[in-house]
């Protein structure tokens, strides 16, 4: 076991991914020299050199694009945009050719394709870097998307999304670059549609993914002290979601919280609830909650956008109202 | 080898596709306005020698990723008339099983990669393959054709930007027919030619007649040999005119009769007719043979196209993800 931080973990998937296989490269703004945006391609151009580790022009939409010219020549390109608000750009490229290309070709056709990128607020960067987007991807037939909460995830998501064979959007969360945990040594991979209990509880279930799992096992300690036995389950792959494990999970608590960052209208956990209704309909006590941000743009002046996030007290005031009960918490403390 | 230098073994061979090419248009187009295939055929009259012309010369290892109209393209790269109509038919029997529409089928095997129904969405593909050409040090080239609207598009000008900074062996063809639907020129651009946005990029742009087949031969060669010794993409843009509506549901009613009726006197298949007669290539006669044996090709293909089974429902679900 290593202790590393998510950017270490993510540097070291490319690494191992780029020395596995020839056909691996990547595409970017600003990823040789600078090392990334985010520093997450930082030391990948000395040992792998401009043609594997390619600093693109400021083309969003081309960039996707040569990614997938590249992937249908068989090689594996892992796109990374530079905040996943600029997928908007790229969109079409990834909607219409990149998820569309096997069924298109009726799979004749290799394909291979990551598409690697920051979202979340929290770090005051404004309306249109701080995003998240995975409900805008979520509808489309044809792509994987998987979210790491942590960096063992981060390591062994990344390491399988790179191996899969067809377009995998990776999301990764910026305020987590920074965050340390255990990973293990080795080729260690983690298999792409496979949620995962991180705490396991009794009373309820809170399902949530990307830092939000960090806000939802804060909670979680805060509940506990409440005498609630919350049981934390991170999603981390969204298409294709889990739906056995959640449900799993929902069975035994009968309660269960989705908690996302991105707005509740039309997120994710939409499609997470209609799923736990439809498998644990008999065993919920109560309809399925959903914590997510305000219906709004992110807002920059960290006033209001710690009011838009969600954070520990929203997830509190959530599970209070679905036991009916007072849950003492102090209100300092609670926050980004 | 210029065109001049041509055998005659190559003319019969652009005569054939060129006239199999006319064809299969005005066939595919009727049969749709009889209800007998589906698919909204976008005609390519008048404009069968740009895809025809500069398509011939690529070779089994170059990649095409064919405009919405250039159905010559397919032909060049070996695609056979029952493959062209079954994929019209939506059947089975078609490089895309049903999957996808003509327009832009792909098939690996023969280099034709599969395109966007987005106009302009293409154009980045092919720099991406471009890029995979380069990258394992082969000498093919990818040839992209796109029609003048999609010119206005940001992919257009992110592609070229890209393919020209990274040197890459990209042949951009565009097919002006001076029509973007139902706007014309005028109302999509501000220059006249489109090759002269090229030096914006940082590559080689030229015009030439398009409804000449040896003239875009001649261009296009060029732009290979270009791209194939590694000097980069260059920009062919092709003046052509579009004898129809936009697809066959178009009726056309925007644009002045008479002009459009004045296109023909630019067909690109008279015009290389005239020139294999006056430059005793063939007679009227071999010519005649040539276009028999293409008319049979395409009636054929018509038979086989509706005679096969159109793919099963539950193939509805497969191959979505590997």
């Amino acid at each position: 076991m290593s202790v590393l931080s998510v950017r270490e973990a993510l540097r070291l998937a490319l690494k191992e991914e780029l020395r596995r296989d020839d056909k691996v490269f990547l595409l970017g703004e600003s990823i040789a020299d600078y090392g990334g945006c985010f520093k997450i391609t930082e030391g990948l151009l000395a040992e792998f050199g401009p043609e594997r580790i390619r600093d693109t022009p400021l083309s969003e939409s081309a960039i996707v694009g040569c990614g997938v010219g590249a992937a249908m020549m068989g090689y594996k390109p892992v796109v990374e945009l530079m905040f996943a608000d600029f997928v908007t750009v790229g969109g079409d490229q990834l909607i219409n050719n990149a998820a569309k290309m096997r069924y298109l070709h009726d799979g004749e056709l290799e394909f291979s394709l990551v598409l690697r990128m920051p979202q979340g607020g929290g770090a005051t960067l404004g309306p249109h870097h701080s995003q998240c987007v995975e409900a805008w991807l979520l509808n489309v037939p044809g792509l994987k998307i998987v979210t790491p909460s942590n960096p063992a995830d981060a390591k062994g998501l990344l390491k399988s999304a790179i191996r899969d064979p067809n377009p995998v959007v990776f999301l990764e969360h910026k305020l987590l670059y920074n965050d340390k945990g255990e990973v293990p040594e080795g080729d260690y991979t983690v298999p792409l549609g496979q949620a995962q209990v991180v705490k396991p509880g009794k009373d309820l279930s809170i399902i949530s993914y990307a830092y939000m799992v960090k806000k939802s096992l804060a909670a979680a300690e805060i509940l506990a002290k409440n005498g609630i036995d919350a049981e934390v389950v991170d999603v981390r792959s969204l298409r294709p979601l889990d739906v056995a494990t959640l449900a799993e999970s929902v069975q035994k608590t009968r309660k269960a919280i989705i908690v996302h960052e991105a707005p509740v209208f039309g997120g994710a956990g939409a499609e997470i609830a209609a799923a736990l209704h439809k498998e644990a309909f008999d065993y919920l006590d109560a309809p399925v909650e959903r914590v997510g941000a305000l219906e709004t743009p992110v807002p920059y002046s960290s006033v209001l956008e710690r009011a838009y996030l969600p954070n520990e007290a929203r997830i509190i005031e959530a599970v209070a109202g679905m036991l009916n009960q007072e849950i003492a918490y102090a209100a300092a403390g609670v926050g980004r | 080898m210029p065109a001049k230098a041509l055998t005659t073994k190559d003319h019969e061979r652009l005569y054939y596709y060129l006239y199999l090419t006319r064809y299969t248009d005005e066939i595919s187009v009727k049969k749709y306005k009889q209800g007998q295939l589906e698919e909204n055929v976008h005609s390519c009259m008048g404009e069968e020698a740009i895809a025809i012309g500069s398509g011939i010369q690529l070779r089994p290892d170059d990649y095409v990723l064919p405009s919405l109209r250039a159905r010559g393209y397919f032909f060049a790269k070996g695609i056979s008339s029952r493959e062209m109509m079954a994929g019209l038919y939506g059947r089975v029997t078609g490089p895309a099983r049903g999957k996808n529409t003509s327009h832009h089928m792909g098939d690996m095997k023969r280099g034709v990669l599969c395109g966007s129904g987005i106009v302009g969405g293409s154009i980045p593909l092919a720099v991406g393959a471009a890029l995979g050409v380069k990258m394992s040090r082969r000498d093919s080239v990818v040839m992209v054709s796109f029609g003048d609207g999609s010119t206005s598009r940001g992919d257009f000008h992110e592609s070229l930007n890209m393919a020209a900074v990274w040197k890459l062996p990209v042949v951009f063809v565009c097919e002006n027919n001076g029509w973007a639907q139902g706007n014309s020129a005028l109302k999509e651009r501000a220059v006249e030619k489109i090759s002269l946005r090229a030096c914006g990029y940082g590559m080689p742009g030229v015009t030439v007649d398009g409804d000449d087949v040896l003239a875009v031969y001649d261009a296009t060669e060029e732009a290979i040999a270009r791209a194939r010794r590694g000097d980069g993409p260059t920009l062919v843009e092709c003046v052509t005119h579009r004898w129809t509506g936009h697809s066959a549901k178009d009726a056309d009613a925007y644009r002045d009769r008479k002009e459009v009726e004045s296109f023909r006197q630019y067909c690109p298949v008279a015009r290389y007719q005239k020139y294999l007669l006056e430059q005793k290539v063939f007679t009227a006669k071999e010519l005649a043979a040539i276009e028999e044996a293409a008319r049979r090709e395409v009636d054929e293909a018509v038979e086989f196209a509706e005679k096969s089974e159109y793919p099963l429902p539950q193939s509805v679900t497969s191959n979505v993800y590997a």
